[in-house]
């Protein structure tokens, strides 16, 4: 279980990043409402939660803010980039309070300059009588929105008695959003009517999130007189039946069961009928169509807004579960594989459905660790924001994809890559913005943050319209670093690459920003630790694009399992696309040309029977597996297609780490283990060692499993 | 001596300042005693600055009886807040349509 207190923290600094998101969302949308309600929302709630700990510090400190964000609500101040700026520091000095909540004495005076500047900005505020004197109360609490069916009539002397409707009803607006009904069928005839007694009633429905005791409480000085009725309406209630028009004049009981079904006999539309047949009056399917219509709004609205309850667990719980499931699916291949041997119906059909749960299970446990790579893109924009400024440059954040999930752990672990590629943007490519103007850009440089699925990955971009990659200084660098040969033939593509070498900074001056000593190498291992790969495309000039594919979970992935001189190999089954038979017809044994033509195209491959120096007979039919990379197409020779295989990864451990072409290994039912194949780096390595092109010895090693 | 609460003219019932509880029951009187003369009546509202929950029921009663025997009411120089009033009653529209001017 989690502790209160910790829950307490971790929901507050959940509500920290939603302030800080649509803080820095209000600076391009000043009038929002819905940002600054967000905003004051957020800070209401850490303040009240606060207080319920008894942080009075925490809580006076929040209170100020939750003061100054109410002006900016209703109207009495508006917001600027200083006070932004004002709420961005205060909601980083709360989330230092979180970590010590004993408030010393350095986080006092920081809460003081911190209330000094936004009393310099807040108008009307005394500063002396406010700082550290906060209300103990917090503002009464909202209940969530509900819809309430009220209806009154007044006694027939109300008027004569001193009372009106009319301040019944306009408080009654005052609460929520109201549709009013006025009943006019008891008035008598003009002539047979006196003025002074009342005779009408009426019917709301209001949408209110307060609470009931406040509705109840507008009807205080008449309710020994007046009829008075307040129900709830159930907006929980999906029975599409219980909202139509009929069944809402029986709820309302003006109308019985009896008589709706026999009207609804006659088929045309039901309230001109029950009208026509004088069953109900016009104002009363006025007041039911009203009430119709709000409640089906509100429905509408709260199953938007609804999410499902949610609790929170250790992620190590998820982690050992997920470790479970992996176990479970390798207890399931070797079931399989029992229930293939034995041709016991009994023992195959069992295999097959427990298959099918462990599939669904397996699918579940990885949705639950799914999340939205959005959720860290916030931090990503104050990042953007406070270098912007530090370094005086003009710098958009455009993020897209937000929605785009990965595993949780994989999304913790690329917060600080992506950090460094941002950085690496803002203080090496985007320009001052006098050298954009001079070089015929505009002012403001632009970084482009993306992310989508693609064939089972998850692609990231970071794209900015800056200088792009200096080739020459990259190149003259490497030579002074002794990582290449003043003569090496190298191209473009290769020199680019050598920014992600070990130790290497082009930077003329080491900024604070960037060369903080991680290197571009760091960003390499970290995202290839994750299974992922990281691609360059720059253009003098225009700008650099770094890719970033990642798989879109660490533990289990759907593979083609593949066998080669009795050894079985895994490849993703995302990338393959065909299997294709080649006798030995098909191409020259002794030729060097590895290559196979499907429907007229060209498809090289590789034989991992000589790729693995493989011992033993080639069958006479061999099988070429064509994946795809990205736009190329590659095959690999292999003797055998086994058939698809849910394949837990298992890491290859620090000894293989620099073994190319390996993405991990699994183990398979009879307990024998299979390796796992990177299509991509194979076929580079491949394509490397074709053309002679060895650079790194360690890069191209081979393994025999 | 104290302001007559309606007076009639031709098909125009110009309506005093105040019509509340505390003028309905005169302006009921005026009103009833020529009614059998009227069959479409405008109502003046120009000089009506207060209304209440009485005054508002007595224009709704008027208009309903003149309807039911096949005449028409509208209204004429409606102020805002007058207006406002009609609105919070969310009144059918045809109750207190005001006449074009």
């Amino acid at each position: 279980m989690i502790d209160p207190l910790d829950t307490f923290k971790i929901e507050a600094r959940e509500h920290l990043e939603r302030l800080e998101s649509v803080l820095l969302e209000l600076e391009s949308r000043p009038d929002d409402r819905e940002l600054i309600d967000t905003a004051f929302r957020a800070m209401h709630t850490i303040k009240g939660a606060g207080g319920m700990f008894g942080f009075h510090d925490l809580t006076n400190f929040t209170h100020h803010l939750e003061t100054a964000l109410d002006k900016v609500r209703n109207g009495s101040l508006f917001i600027n980039a200083e006070l932004i700026g004002i709420f961005l520091d205060a909601g980083d000095h709360i989330g230092k309070l979180l970590n010590n909540t004993q408030f010393d004495a350095h986080q006092k005076i920081t809460s003081e300059q911190l209330l000094n500047r936004l009393y310099a900005v807040v108008p009307h505020s005394n500063p002396e009588q406010s700082e550290f004197a906060a209300e103990d109360h917090a503002a009464p609490e909202m209940e969530k929105l509900k819809a309430l069916r009220i209806r009154f009539k007044p006694d027939a002397a109300t008027f004569q008695n001193g009372f009106d409707t009319m301040p019944i009803l306009r408080e009654l607006k005052s609460l929520g959003d109201c549709i009013v009904t006025t009943h006019m069928a008891e008035l008598p005839d003009f002539g047979q009517f006196d003025p002074e007694q009342s005779y009408l009633r009426w019917d709301l429905i209001l949408a209110t999130n307060q609470p009931l005791a406040n509705v109840e409480d507008v009807f205080l000085f008449v309710a020994q007189d007046w009829q008075i009725s307040i129900e709830a309406v159930d907006l929980l209630d999906s029975d599409e039946i219980s909202d139509r028009l009929g069944e809402l004049l029986v709820s309302r009981g003006i109308l019985n069961s009896a008589d709706l079904e026999q009207a609804l006999d006659d088929k045309p539309e039901i309230g001109r009928l029950l009208a026509d047949k004088g069953l109900v009056s016009n104002s009363d399917i006025n007041a039911a169509l009203a009430e119709q219509k709000l409640t089906r709004e509100l429905k509408q609205k709260s199953s938007g807004d609804a999410t499902d309850p949610t609790i929170r667990v250790p992620a190590s719980r998820l982690d050992n579960l997920m470790n479970l499931v992996g176990e479970l699916v390798i207890v399931q291949a070797r079931l399989n594989q029992v229930a293939s041997r034995e041709q016991n119906d009994d023992i195959i059909s069992i295999a097959e459905e427990l298959d099918l749960l462990t599939t669904q299970m397996r699918d579940q446990t990885f949705s639950i660790r799914m999340l939205p790579i959005g959720s860290t893109f916030g931090r990503f924009r104050r990042l953007v924001r406070d270098l912007s400024l530090e370094l005086n440059k003009q710098i958009q954040l455009e993020t897209l994809g937000a929605e785009t999930e990965l595993d949780k752990m994989v999304i913790d672990k690329l917060a600080d890559p992506l950090v460094h590629l941002i950085r690496n943007s803002i203080d090496h490519g985007i320009e001052s913005a006098e050298e954009r103007l001079a070089s015929g850009k505009p002012a403001s440089g632009k970084i482009t943050l993306s992310a989508e699925h693609a064939n089972s990955q998850v692609v990231i971009k970071i794209i900015d319209d800056g200088k792009g990659l200096d080739l020459r200084r990259i190149r003259e660098k490497a030579v002074e670093r002794k990582l290449i040969l003043a003569d090496s033939e190298m191209s473009d593509e290769d020199i680019q690459l050598l920014i992600f070498e070990p130790g290497f900074s082009t930077a003329a001056i080491v900024s604070d920003v960037s060369g903080r000593g991680v290197g571009m190498d760091v960003v390499k291992r970290s995202i290839q630790e994750l299974g992922g790969k990281i691609f360059i495309h720059t253009e003098a000039g225009k700008g650099t694009e770094f890719t970033v594919q990642l798989p879109m979970t660490l533990a289990i992935i759907e593979g083609l399992m593949v066998s080669v001189g009795g050894e079985n190999y895994v490849l993703p089954l995302s990338s393959v696309e065909e299997c294709i038979e080649l006798q030995e017809s098909d191409h020259l044994l002794h030729s060097r040309k590895r290559i196979v033509e499907v429907r007229g195209e060209q498809i090289p491959f590789l034989y991992l029977r000589e790729w693995f120096d493989t011992e033993g007979q080639r069958p006479a039919i061999e099988q070429v597996v064509v994946t795809h990379i990205g736009s190329d197409r590659f095959g690999f020779c292999v003797d055998e297609v086994v058939g698809q295989y849910q394949t837990v990864i298992k890491r290859l451990g620090k000894l293989y780490e620099n073994a190319v072409g390996y993405s991990g290994a699994t183990i398979l039912g009879d307990g024998s283990v299979a390796i796992i194949l990177d299509p991509h780096t194979l076929m580079e390595a491949a394509g490397r060692e074709q053309s002679h092109l060895r650079r790194n010895q360690t890069s191209f090693m081979r393994i025999n499993p | 001596m104290q302001e007559q609460p309606v007076q009639c003219e031709k098909q125009t019932l110009i309506f005093s300042e105040a019509l509340t509880i505390y003028q309905v029951d005169a302006a009921h009187k005026i009103i009833s005693e020529s009614l059998h003369n009227f069959k479409d009546v405008v109502g003046d509202l120009t000089e009506t600055r207060e209304v209440d929950g009485a005054g508002i029921q007595l224009l709704i009663a008027l208009n309903l009886s003149l309807k039911s025997k096949g005449g028409g009411f509208s209204l004429r120089g409606v102020s805002s807040d007058v207006n406002a009033i009609f609105a919070l009653f969310n009144l059918p529209a045809d109750l207190y349509t005001a006449e074009a001017s």
